[in-house]
């Protein structure tokens, strides 16, 4: 006998042997469902991702490949664990098992269910924010998304025979203790929904609250966060912000700044008006309308006041405010009006005699 | 310079520099270090001559740069309008008469555009004032828009003597055809929408035709015809409009003494 071919036979018994190895056979089927099985799954993912990107946007086609993508590897997964089952025999087909529906069934839920929250999240915002602002809808997605999270894990928990009446009764009883316990985050969320309702600023606006200056980052479920001008993020509960004073300081196009200028008593008043307007005019950020308000404001304790408003875009705010004082200084400078320092007269005895003054002589 | 030569394209080799004059804007531009390289010019240096080499620039020059390549040489300036819209006040108001037509020449002061060769072809570098304007708001406080503002004369006649040279002329005729008498006190014109031409060494912009006050007549708009107006259509267009030619522009942002006070603003 060619020895060749009696390792031949050696080998092709031992390789049937092995075959009929139930469970080796399972575990061999699996790995070629899953080593086919997934190329499949690739390529179909793709298919999908570039047939639904000519009837929808890219972003929802990629959610539509991911989808496809999971869900069939649950099936391949599925059908790879059925194989063992039926090669271990003795009625262990894994679809025969009273679990297996129920576990497809939630992987299935969960696979599908997640993306499409996800997706009606983003479209519940981008229609808020097309329709309110971009705060509510953030608000809105956010809600939508928590609240389809919820159906998804209720139907998830039904499949494992969950009673959800009585679960839903019992987190009742839970919610009112949380409630009781979470009084006041509850009353920042309600807050919050007021807040978007009246909209009194929007998330880049400069606002004061509390005496804190700082341009809005974000409006939260919670709380907002401003930035200050030195780059500190202060949070601010919804509450606060719906019962204290709020400014917005940015809320409109167009700032004036308001600048008090004192002159000596003896200036022509209307001379340094009209200076005062010149300067203004001669400001480049400086709005020509609505017109410069220049107003007499009393007679002070050192000088003659003035209130000097000057009109600008909000964005030249800072500009203006740095230049205009400068520019005052030199316009009352050139036209010789006096900027007064406090004057102090000081008086002993009676008002209006002239204080007494002793010259003590020298001893030498 | 006369006018033709103002706006036509020039050549400026490697370390080479010329000066420019418009009103109130002194540029000068230098292509040196495979850079397009722009400066205005301080007071101080007003007798500097018109063109040069490196070593007759004054130094300290506070220059904005552009790359470029070796080759390019090509340099242009053409007038445009200002970047933001104008708003048009006659220094004295002229009132108008039931079916009176009134018409007047305002001047816009021009922009000056750099455009120079960049890689091969010709790009803006920036616009320069050539007398600066103060800005204004056009609309309420609460919403509206940003405009430069224009002190103008509102003459009835075009003199050539009584205008500088950097002026864009806008020719307007306004026909009043309601019963009352119409003030023209302030004019909103959205500048993106009109051309420069230039006629007889002088800078035109399309013709404008307003037609208001007609009793049970909705408002009208302000037309602006494709060319300037008589005897000026035969005008070379220097430059076109920044956002495209258009025919008319809603009234209610254009002419506020017909409304009063803005309450809406629509853009």
């Amino acid at each position: 006998m060619n020895p060749n071919c009696l390792m031949c036979l050696l080998a092709s018994s031992s390789i049937a042997d092995w075959w009929s190895d139930h469970d080796v056979r399972g575990w061999v089927m699996f790995g070629v469902i899953v080593v086919f099985g997934l190329p499949l799954i690739w390529v179909l993912g793709g298919l999908v991702r570039k047939l639904s990107a000519k009837k929808v946007s890219a972003g929802l086609a990629l959610v539509f490949e991911r989808i496809t993508r999971l869900s069939l590897c649950v099936l391949v997964f599925a059908a790879g664990l059925h194989q063992v089952g039926m090669a271990l025999g003795d009625g262990m087909s894994l679809i025969g098992h009273p679990w297996f529906p129920r576990t497809v069934s939630v992987l299935l839920t969960l696979t599908i269910g997640l993306p499409l929250s996800a997706i009606a999240a983003r479209m519940v915002r981008n229609i808020g924010t097309s329709r309110f602002s971009p705060e509510v809808g953030i608000m809105f997605g956010r809600a939508m998304r928590w609240f389809l999270i919820g159906v998804v894990l209720a139907t998830v928990l039904s499949q494992f025979g969950v009673n959800l009446g009585a679960a839903l009764g019992a987190a009742g009883i839970v919610g009112i203790a949380v409630g009781f316990a979470a009084q006041t985050s509850l009353s920042n969320v309600i807050s919050g929904f007021f807040l978007l309702g009246e909209k009194p600023f929007r998330v880049g606006d400069l606002i004061e609250v509390d005496g804190v200056v700082g341009t809005v980052d974000k409006i939260g479920m919670i709380s907002a966060s401003i930035r200050t001008p030195d780059n500190r993020s202060v949070r601010i509960p919804n509450e606060t912000l719906v019962k204290s004073q709020v400014a917005n300081i940015t809320g409109n196009p167009i700032r004036r700044y308001d600048l008090e200028v004192g002159v000596a008593y003896d200036e022509d008043i209307e001379h340094v008006m009209q200076v005062l307007r010149n300067v203004a005019d001669q400001n480049k950020h400086c709005l020509d309308e609505p017109a410069a308000l220049v107003l007499f404001t009393g007679f002070g304790d050192s000088s003659i006041n003035f209130l000097f408003g000057v009109w600008m875009v909000r964005e030249d705010y800072l500009l203006v405010r740095n230049s205009i004082a400068a520019e005052v200084q030199k316009a009352f400078a050139r036209e010789g009006i006096e900027i007064p320092f406090p004057h102090r007269v000081i008086a002993g005895g009676k008002a209006g005699v002239p204080i007494e003054v002793k010259l003590n002589q020298d001893k030498d | 310079m006369n006018s033709p030569q103002r706006w036509s394209t020039r050549t400026l080799n490697e370390g080479e520099w010329q000066r420019f004059d418009f009103a109130e804007l002194s540029l000068v531009i230098l292509n040196a270090w495979e850079e397009w390289r722009i400066a205005q010019l301080p007071e101080q240096y007003h007798d500097l001559q018109p063109f040069g080499t490196l070593e007759h620039l004054p130094a300290g020059l506070d220059w904005e740069r552009w790359d470029n390549d070796p080759k390019d040489s090509k340099l242009m300036l053409r007038p445009t309008y200002p970047t933001l819209p104008v708003v048009a006040k006659p220094l004295s108001v002229l009132n108008i008469s039931p079916r009176g037509v009134a018409n007047f020449y305002i001047g816009i002061p021009a922009w000056i555009e750099v455009m120079a060769e960049c890689q091969g072809s010709m790009i803006a570098l920036k616009a320069y004032p050539a007398e600066p304007l103060s800005k204004t708001w056009h609309g309420t406080s609460l919403v509206g828009s940003v405009a430069y503002a224009l002190k103008t004369h509102a003459r009835r006649t075009f003199v050539a003597e009584h205008w500088p040279k950097h002026d864009i002329v806008c020719s307007i005729s306004l026909s009043n055809k309601g019963a009352e008498i119409l003030p023209f006190d302030r004019l909103y014109l959205e500048t993106d929408h009109l051309s420069v031409f230039e006629s007889g060494g002088r800078l035109w912009s399309n013709a404008a035709r307003i037609a208001s006050g007609e009793s049970g007549a909705q408002l009208s708009d302000i037309i602006y015809a494709a060319k300037p107006a008589k005897p000026n259509s035969e005008a070379v267009e220097l430059t076109p409009a920044r956002k495209g030619y258009v025919r008319s522009s809603s009234m209610k942002t254009a002419f506020s003494s017909l409304l009063g006070q803005f309450t809406t603003y629509d853009d």
